[in-house]
């Protein structure tokens, strides 16, 4: 994976400390920010290529910047950390574009594979037939238990169509898999959002909000997948 | 003079009266039958006597004159008819001047017979038809004298028996009056009396009715009058008598109700509580000073009573209320459920109620009290409180991260540098951030569950999946430990609750009791239907809960000793979940014999 450029923004200067620790051997440079003035300063200087974005700020709010973002950086991949932890917030960053979300307090681990699955992934988008076989090479890998590399799969899916119901889905799966209920949600709830007739995401939400969770997991198929990418 | 001696009295008096009319009639009819008696007797004989005479006295002069062959035996025959009609005349002497006429008869008889006598013998010397005119004279005269004493005779006895005829008359007419005077006027008197009578008695008896049908109307101050000195008056006086005792009694019941009501309100108007009193119409009888702070401006009339919809439109209450009177038993509602915001205050205010029938001794309710409790500073202070704990529970995940992260890449980088007893420290220090987290996460739930920002997805839930699946969480954990955990499975009607909420009560017990249950211990679940719920209990062998703590143990942060960890939250979200479910939660636990957490969930 080639190194990127990371920026850090965050008003806690402990939270950029240790998250630009957790990150330096996987960054070629790291930028911090303690301000959403100095994010905008620093966009201005350097290229960032990934930035890790707080929601809170004392002179405004993170998810006006993701909005921003989406118009004047489009090619930046941002991971919004947030320390409200329910899944609304993640959901709304998510839709204004941000590629993956961390709820705080989350660990240097976390942190690498969320960078490494998402950043990894933009580079190995490419093409329309490539988004039909990764989702099948995904569900491959998560029937064969190999949960990181599906995720990769998908990520890379997502970099290239970020709005695949199908990728959101497959990674719902993985969550639920990995006992991550919450994230699971968040993201059968992308899929809804991203599609709405997209049939597997809403009888997984379905049956991930009812208790005891009665039904199998639904992994859609390539015709739906054709479906949603048409 | 008793009632009885004047009824007596009067009937007496035409009684006699009676007597007396029929006696003056006795009296008056006898005289008129001897007075008929009489006629037959005195004249009417004597008439036919005389009539007898005269016919035989023709007879005699027709013979005489004719002068046949036996005048002799002839004169003979009619001279006894004659005499016997005589002698029965004679006989028969019964009036006044009657005897002197008889005589005069006779004698004249007796000497037209001398005469006859005489001629008959001369009659043969004197040829027939040849009476010569002396004699002729001389007859004439005899016979006109004899005729005209008979005549005389049956006259007197005529007239006689029409003079008697009329005393027969007069006597009757007087027989009637004597009768029927009298007679009437006893009718009359008696019909006086009885009327009288009737009305003597029906008046008072009337009048006595008509004030009992008053007093039944609770008009106790009629009093009847008591004049007359009889049994009605007796009566009229008892039930005076009567009517005093039961208006004094009223009187008192009244001045006793008045304290009591006065008391009852003195009480009422000093509580805090706001109370409404409400009818079995739920009409608003009563309403204190407190609630009427409470509500804001309700007018509370006594005519028509406000309905409890138009001063508390609030349905829930109104509903409980509804219900606690049809079914005369108050259904028991956790205290979250009966919290209300005030309608139309601004600012907003909240009160809690709670609802009690009042019974008479039948047991059947006859009303209810609501009590209101003004629980907005309550509110203000929980609300306060939850988003404090929220606040501070955001804001402690930042430090937090910051920690965690610090002891993670301290440990990646220092791992091959440090001795066991400093990479123990570090061990520590990861175990207690784990602890801190959950803390963290636990606060938070039970603050969103206490302030309602977790709403409670209600369906239908059979136990038995939950339970399997509970089971399936803890099988690692118990086999490390060697912990048997066991499902008594039983037939269980469908729960109505929200079946993650209550999977995670059985996760804190659970692990609860996997903390504190030593190796090779026990752990059992188990469930049973009471009637419309289902107690579910989670028990252990364990060592028990010391007592001083059982009491105290579903508070927030305490921890009986001996715990392995835990934040010291999941017994209190475990409360709050099955509080909001409208169940209860306790624990009985003996020191040495283990514990038993019992919760009760409603069945669907």
């Amino acid at each position: 994976m080639k190194r990127p450029v990371i920026l850090i923004a965050d008003d806690e200067h402990n939270i950029r400390e240790t998250v630009s620790q957790a990150l330096e051997n996987m960054a070629s440079n790291i930028l911090l920010a303690g301000s959403i003035a100095e994010i905008w300063s620093i966009l201005e200087k350097e290229a960032v290529e990934v930035l890790f974005l707080d929601l809170r700020f004392p002179d405004g709010d993170g998810q006006d910047v993701l909005r921003s973002l989406h118009v004047t950086h489009p090619q930046i991949v941002v991971i919004v950390m947030t320390a409200f932890g329910d899944i609304e917030s993640a959901v709304n960053a998510m839709r204004l574009g941000a590629a993956d979300f961390l709820r705080k307090p989350f660990s240097p681990q976390s942190l690498r594979q969320s960078l490494a699955s998402v950043f990894g992934a933009r580079e190995k988008a490419t093409t329309i037939d490539d988004v039909m076989a990764r989702l099948h090479a995904a569900r491959e890998s998560i029937h064969a238990k190999e949960l990181p590399a599906a995720e990769e799969q998908l990520r890379a899916v997502l970099a290239t169509d970020p709005l695949s119901a199908p990728a959101f889905n497959l990674l719902g799966i993985i969550r639920e898999i990995q006992r991550n209920n919450t994230d699971a949600q968040v993201f059968y709830r992308l899929a809804i959002t991203a599609d709405l007739q997209y049939g597997p995401a809403n009888a997984n939400l379905e049956r991930i909000g009812t208790w005891p969770h009665s039904g199998t997991i639904d992994f859609g198929s390539e015709e739906t997948d054709h479906v949603t990418h048409s | 003079m008793t009632l009885r001696t004047r009824i007596l009295f009067g009937y007496g008096i035409a009684m006699t009266l009676f007597t007396v009319v029929l006696v003056m009639a006795i009296l008056a009819l006898v005289p008129l039958g001897d007075a008929t008696d009489s006629i037959l007797k005195e004249n009417y004989r004597s008439i036919s006597a005389a009539d007898q005479m005269l016919a035989s006295l023709q007879e005699e002069i027709i013979v005489f004159l004719a002068q046949g062959e036996d005048v002799a035996a002839q004169m003979r025959t009619l001279d006894a008819a004659f005499l016997s009609a005589l002698s029965h005349a004679t006989a028969n002497i019964t009036i006044y001047g009657e005897s002197p006429l008889v005589s005069k008869i006779r004698t004249r008889y007796d000497g037209w017979r001398a005469f006859i006598l005489d001629r008959r013998e001369g009659a043969r010397v004197f040829p027939a038809g040849r009476i010569i005119g002396a004699d002729a004279r001389d007859i004439i005269d005899r016979v006109q004298d004899l005729r005209n004493g008979i005549i005389q005779l049956r006259k007197l006895n005529t007239d006689h028996m029409h003079a008697a005829s009329a005393e027969a008359k007069r006597l009757a007419d007087r027989a009637v009056l004597i009768t029927v005077i009298p007679g009437f006027s006893g009718l009359t008197l008696i019909l006086l009396f009885s009327l009288v009578l009737s009305r003597r008695l029906v008046h008072p008896i009337r009048a006595m009715s008509e004030a009992a049908r008053e007093i039944s109307a609770g008009k106790l101050e009629i009093r009847l009058p008591e004049n007359p000195n009889d049994e009605l008056g007796e009566l009229a006086r008892e039930f005076n008598r009567m009517s005093v005792e039961l208006q004094r009694f009223r009187d008192l019941n009244i001045e006793e109700v008045i304290a009591a009501r006065k008391q009852s309100d003195a009480v009422l108007s000093s509580i805090d509580d706001g109370i409404v009193l409400i009818d079995t119409d739920m009409n608003a009888t009563q309403v204190n000073p407190a609630a009427i702070r409470l509500l804001g401006d309700i007018a509370i009339q006594p005519h028509p009573l406000p309905t409890l919809q138009r001063i508390l439109p609030v349905a829930e209450l109104n509903d409980a209320v509804r219900s606690a009177l049809v079914d005369g038993i108050v259904m028991e509602q956790p205290d979250e459920q009966r919290i209300f915001q005030v309608p139309r205050s601004d600012p907003k205010r909240y009160c809690q109620y709670s609802v009690e029938l009042i019974r008479n001794p039948e047991d059947v309710p006859i009303g209810a009290v609501i009590v209101l409790r003004d629980v907005t500073r309550l509110k203000e202070v929980e609300h306060l409180k939850s988003e404090f704990v929220m606040a501070a529970s955001h804001e402690l995940r930042t430090p937090l991260t910051s920690i965690g992260m610090s002891i993670e890449l301290l440990n990646e980088s220092l791992s091959e540098f440090l001795t066991d007893r400093t990479r123990g420290l570090i061990g520590t220090a990861r175990e207690e951030l784990v602890r801190l987290r959950t803390l963290v996460s636990d606060l938070l739930d039970l603050s969103k569950i206490e302030s309602g920002r977790i709403t409670m997805v209600f369906e239908e839930v059979s136990l038995n999946p939950l339970v399997e699946r509970i089971l399936a969480i803890f099988r690692s954990q118990c086999e490390a430990k060697n912990v048997s955990l066991h499902w008594v499975e039983n037939e269980i009607p469908p729960l109505r609750a929200d079946a993650s909420k209550i999977a995670l009560v059985l996760t804190n017990l659970v692990s609860n009791a996997l903390r504190y249950v030593p190796d090779n211990g026990n752990i059992w679940i188990d469930a049973h239907v009471f009637g419309q719920s289902v107690h579910i209990r989670v028990r252990d062998d364990g060592p028990g809960i010391p007592r001083e703590y059982q009491s105290r143990i579903f508070e927030r942060f305490m921890q009986a000793p001996g715990s392995g960890g835990g934040s010291g939250l999941g017994l209190a979200i475990s409360k709050e979940i099955v509080k909001a479910h409208g169940g209860i939660i306790w624990v009985e636990s003996d020191p040495d014999a283990g514990s038993c957490f019992t919760f009760t969930l409603p069945t669907s």
